[in-house]
């Protein structure tokens, strides 16, 4: 995938991929609740993608703490890449 | 009084890394310096006014600034939790030794201005100045990873706002996402950044409040969580150090909501362990969005708490306003006794 903002990275995987596609999406965050602080979250079901975070079902998630987008474990986007 | 505050007097502040020194010495060693006609010797007093000018150098580059950081005995408990929560452990150690050095290194210079002034002719001269450069360069090769640490110092120090430490402090606490920094922004002059996702707050934020014309410092805490000490990250060091160096009140702030990001079980564990930790200190229990959930619940939560709590239990919302100068008032009173 070419080079960009983490935005249109998160877009274009949102609106080229039909629902079952997207579900083998996702994304890996930076998690202080979490000892590694990391956590991964599967995208599926309602995905919105707003300014400044992604929201999936309940959990919102800032786009500034996204690392990396991985489709089925391989990393289709990583930050600073 | 004024108290000292470190923030400020750390402003400007800067230590060099080793390369930057090194490049410093070494510009200062092979610029010219001008002498006049009449001189003497020209030779052995131009390499003496080098190695006095590498000794200015490295003296008002490396050591002045690390002279102007506070004493490790005098610094407070609080600070020194936040620099070992920053990785810094040994500062005492670090500061001791950029002070013996300081000396060790006059005492050189000292010794090489002697041996430059004994010399026979300018070849000599320029020699034992060369040496000298080499010492200072290489005593500060080995002062690298000392340097990089101080660094570190002062930037966390930096970053801390400035506590008056004789004046009233009330720290508010709680797990991530309940309103801290909305509630602190709410009643004081900080202004904290607020999103509705958590981890936001990640420094210890400072603000200025009156209640009845007395001033009340509250000071806001990233959000802890309930696990061992030895898996706490830094980020909630600092919360701890906080809530343990700060605190004259503890304000401990619970999210009533039924879809919080932690639910309520855990908050009143991560209660009842700050309850036994801190059992010396004043507490307050605030049940914050109070609005949000209907009357039945609130009551059912707050007999929940009382369950772990046997002190006073507001209810508020720092969004809408609501009871927020009960619990300030409340605030006033207790510190007013003590």
């Amino acid at each position: 995938m070419k080079e960009g903002t983490i935005r249109a990275a998160l877009s274009r995987v949102l609106w080229t991929s039909p629902p079952e596609e997207l579900r083998e999406y996702e994304v890996v965050f930076i998690d202080r609740g979490e000892p590694s602080g990391l956590s991964t979250l599967r995208l599926g079901g309602e995905v919105k993608v707003l300014r400044d975070r992604i929201v999936v079902g309940e959990k919102i998630i800032p786009l500034h703490r996204v690392l990396e987008i991985r489709r089925g474990g391989e990393v289709v986007w990583r930050r600073g890449a | 009084m004024e108290e000292r505050c470190l923030s400020k007097e750390l402003k400007g502040l800067r230590i060099p890394t080793y390369d930057e020194v090194r490049a410093a010495v070494l510009k200062a060693f092979q610029e010219p310096v001008p002498l006049a006609r009449g001189v003497k010797r020209k030779g052995m007093v131009k390499h003496l006014l080098k190695i006095d000018r590498v000794y200015r150098v490295v003296d008002s580059k490396v050591f002045a600034p690390a002279e102007k950081l506070p004493n490790p005995d005098e610094v407070n408990e609080f600070y020194a939790e936040i620099l070992a929560a920053g990785g810094v452990s040994d500062y005492k150690d670090l500061i001791w030794k950029l002070r013996g050095l300081r000396k060790a290194y006059r005492n050189l210079w000292r010794e090489y201005r002697i041996r430059v002034k004994n010399t026979l002719n300018p070849k000599e001269s320029n020699k034992v100045a060369r040496a000298f450069v080499g010492r200072s360069l290489s005593m500060m090769r080995r002062l690298g990873t000392d340097l990089r640490k101080l660094s570190a110092v002062i930037s966390e120090l930096r970053k801390l706002p400035c506590i008056e430490f004789s004046q009233p402090k009330a720290v508010v606490a709680g797990m991530p996402q309940v309103g801290k920094s909305t509630f602190v922004r709410a009643v004081s002059t900080a202004e904290p950044e607020v999103s509705p996702f958590p981890f936001t707050t990640k420094e210890i934020i400072l603000g200025h409040a009156y209640v009845d014309h007395q001033p009340i410092q509250v000071i806001d805490t990233p959000g802890i969580l309930d696990r061992p000490f030895a898996e706490l990250n830094e980020v909630e060091r600092k919360a701890l150090a906080a809530v343990r160096f700060l605190a004259d009140i503890l304000i401990y702030m619970v999210d009533p909501t039924p879809n919080t990001y932690y639910p309520l079980d855990q908050q009143l564990d991560l209660l009842r362990s700050l309850r036994s930790v801190f059992s010396g200190k004043e507490m307050i229990v605030v049940i914050n969005k109070a609005d949000a959930v209907n009357a039945e619940k609130v009551e059912e939560v707050e007999a929940r708490i009382r369950e772990v709590f046997g002190g006073e239990v507001f209810r508020i919302s720092a969004l809408k306003g609501v009871g927020l100068s009960d619990v300030m008032r409340r605030m006033r009173n207790l510190l007013g006794r003590s």
